[in-house]
């Protein structure tokens, strides 16, 4: 953020005329215990206060400047944030669309309580005046996902199947996948997905396994081959490639499987710009390929770009030290 | 004499001129505590930026 959006001109206009900002490392000092009481999850967690200290609204991870700017300006003008979205569902308290809308500001906010009583309310209107289409039951069963109720999500999408509703494919496919994450089994799911054509699902399906299999450990050339087949159904227009592929490359060097197709994706994440952290993995990666020459000449650039990182220093004299065995 | 006098001032006027322009494109941060922020209460909205080193 501080690279692009945090040095914009616009939006630094826009915090000297309109905010107070200030930093707060959340794993240091009071940190942990601001943390705690904002229900922060992940970073860069941006929060937007009134003066007294109360959440308007939040930002979760991280924004390009015009998106960045876009949401100040939302938040700025009441549209949306949660007290703007109580004040329509008080004055319209049987409109279960508008209910679900304010559930997903509750999830974004990270207040589930609140979230979970919204949704059984709407829920229960869609059970009473019969609107238990598949959008409406697919759309509850997605949000009680987010909110970690998965047990109540696959109930959902199992009556969807059972009652063959329209698109019930897609209730039997997120059913699965919810399934495959509770029980840890990932052969049902595996078999699934090696006869389905739907990329947006293959990728799901790797990911669940994926993330099941490393948990284990149990089977690395598992997880290195789900791990290719994965990152290889993302194309060049992927936003966030570059960070895919690096991602691939680095957990290749700790599993020691796939390490020249892990070089050939670091390759092409630089292909997006020289990016220091990609470059420290790209020197990793050619140490593990036995390269270190290669790998020294890598990583003094990630010294270069960023002197201060100890990381980089510790990875040079690791190479250092394996050259000269 | 007169004229590394009148360098000097540009120099000075220079450097002032130099450090305004640098301090407009940086994010203004403020140092203080949440806490302090709030006590204070300047009526501006409020931005938490939460962020960890790793």
């Amino acid at each position: 953020m501080d690279n692009d959006t945090y040095s914009d001109k616009r939006i630094i206009k826009y915090a000297s005329e309109n905010l107070i900002s200030i930093k707060i490392d959340a794993e240091k000092g009071s940190g942990p215990e601001q943390k705690k009481k904002y229900r922060v999850r992940g970073y860069p967690t941006i929060l937007l206060l009134d003066s007294f200290g109360n959440e308007i609204d939040r930002i979760v991870g991280y924004r390009p400047p015009d998106e960045f700017m876009a949401e100040l300006v939302r938040i700025e003008s009441g549209t949306n944030t949660l007290s703007s979205l109580q004040s329509k569902y008080l004055r319209n308290m049987d409109d279960p669309s508008l209910e679900l809308t304010l559930v997903e500001k509750y999830i974004d906010l990270n207040v589930k309580d609140s979230a979970e009583k919204h949704l059984k309310n709407a829920l229960q209107y869609y059970e009473q005046e019969n609107e238990f289409t598949f959008q409406n039951i697919f759309n509850i069963s997605q949000l009680y996902y987010r909110i970690g109720s998965v047990d109540v999500s696959i109930e959902l999408l199992d009556k969807i199947v059972e009652n063959d509703i329209d698109s019930s494919e897609t209730a039997y496919f997120y059913g699965l996948l919810y399934k495959t994450k509770v029980s840890n089994k990932v052969d049902d799911l595996l078999q699934y997905v090696s006869i389905i054509d739907n990329i947006e699902w293959k990728k799901l399906s790797y990911w669940q396994v994926i993330r099941i299999v490393k948990k284990s450990g149990e089977d690395p050339d598992l997880e290195a081959s789900l791990y290719l087949k994965a990152v290889n159904l993302y194309d060049k227009n992927y936003k966030y490639l570059p960070s895919l592929l690096n991602g691939f490359a680095w957990r290749m060097t700790e599993l020691g499987r796939n390490l020249p197709k892990a070089l050939e994706k670091v390759n092409i994440a630089l292909e997006y710009g020289e990016d220091v952290p990609i470059l420290d993995t790209k020197a990793e990666v050619l140490w593990k390929l036995g390269r270190t020459e290669d790998a020294l000449e890598i990583i003094n650039k990630c010294i270069q770009g960023d002197p201060n990182k100890k990381h980089y220093q510790d990875q040079k004299a690791k190479f250092l030290e394996n050259n000269n065995i | 004499m007169l004229l590394s006098i009148f360098k000097i001032l540009l120099l000075i006027l220079f450097s002032i001129f130099s450090f305004n322009c640098e301090n407009k494109d940086v994010y203004p941060w403020s140092m203080d505590s949440l806490d302090n922020i709030i006590v204070k209460n300047s009526g501006k909205m409020i931005l938490v930026d939460f962020e960890t080193d790793w």
